[in-house]
């Protein structure tokens, strides 16, 4: 799919918005997402909102070829 | 390898076959029609949510294209064979941010939360039901809702 625009954050499968508990993170992200959407963006743009997670190693490890 | 390559690399670990669709243009963007702090917010989740009395989504290899359909202060369970959902029962926000609206609304950082969610289950490898029938539907339902502005959550 294509969507007309979509926001990056690089954190691991089932954690999209962050750790457990972090609502502080949440919500960071949460409202980075919506304010985009009212920012001109070409039509497929893929917006990295500079979240990395840096825990532990969890999204690496989920990302190994089994 | 990059972000994309990482992740198609991910699921044909596991399904080797897999293909992705692909869309030679991307949706069209539609502005929303208010300013953030008036506009109702829907959410839209992948995680595989549903609630008390609702099937849960089909975990089996043939994915499941169907969506369900929620209040949006309803007890949240979750069926998904693609991540561990342990630690969405534990906080559901991780994937279902519905606190955390709720705040921004309460802030008036937003307008509302819709009072409707629609959730589906990320693992659908033939989309032909999802395509055609399940997310127009969603669309028609969030347009009844007055919805401004949908955020669309994967797990």
């Amino acid at each position: 799919m294509k969507p007309s625009l979509a926001c990056l954050v690089e954190t691991p499968f089932g954690l999209t918005l962050g750790a457990v508990g972090d609502g502080a993170r949440h919500r960071r992200i949460v409202l980075a997402a919506l304010r985009a959407a009212y920012d001109e963006h070409a039509p497929g743009t893929i917006l990295d909102l500079g979240e990395r997670w840096t825990a532990d190693d969890e999204r690496q490890r989920q990302l190994e070829v089994r | 390898m990059g972000f994309i390559e990482d992740e198609r690399a991910f699921v044909r670990g596991f399904y080797p076959t897999f293909e992705w669709i692909e869309s030679a243009a991307p949706t069209i963007r539609t502005a929303p029609p208010v300013p953030l702090e008036r506009a109702r917010v829907a959410l839209v989740t992948t995680a595989g949510a549903y609630v008390t009395g609702q099937t849960p989504f089909d975990r089996g290899d043939d994915g499941d294209p169907s969506c369900r359909c929620f209040a949006a202060d309803a007890r949240i369970r979750f069926s998904h064979p693609g991540f561990d959902t342990v630690r969405a029962y534990r906080d559901p926000d991780v994937v279902v941010p519905l606190v955390t609206l709720a705040a921004l609304a309460s802030d008036g950082i937003i307008g509302a939360v819709a009072p409707r969610v629609f959730s589906f289950m990320g693992y659908v490898p033939d989309p032909t039901t999802l395509l055609a029938e399940s997310a127009p539907r969603v669309a028609r339902e969030l347009l009844a809702d007055a919805v401004d502005l949908a955020l669309l959550v994967p797990a």
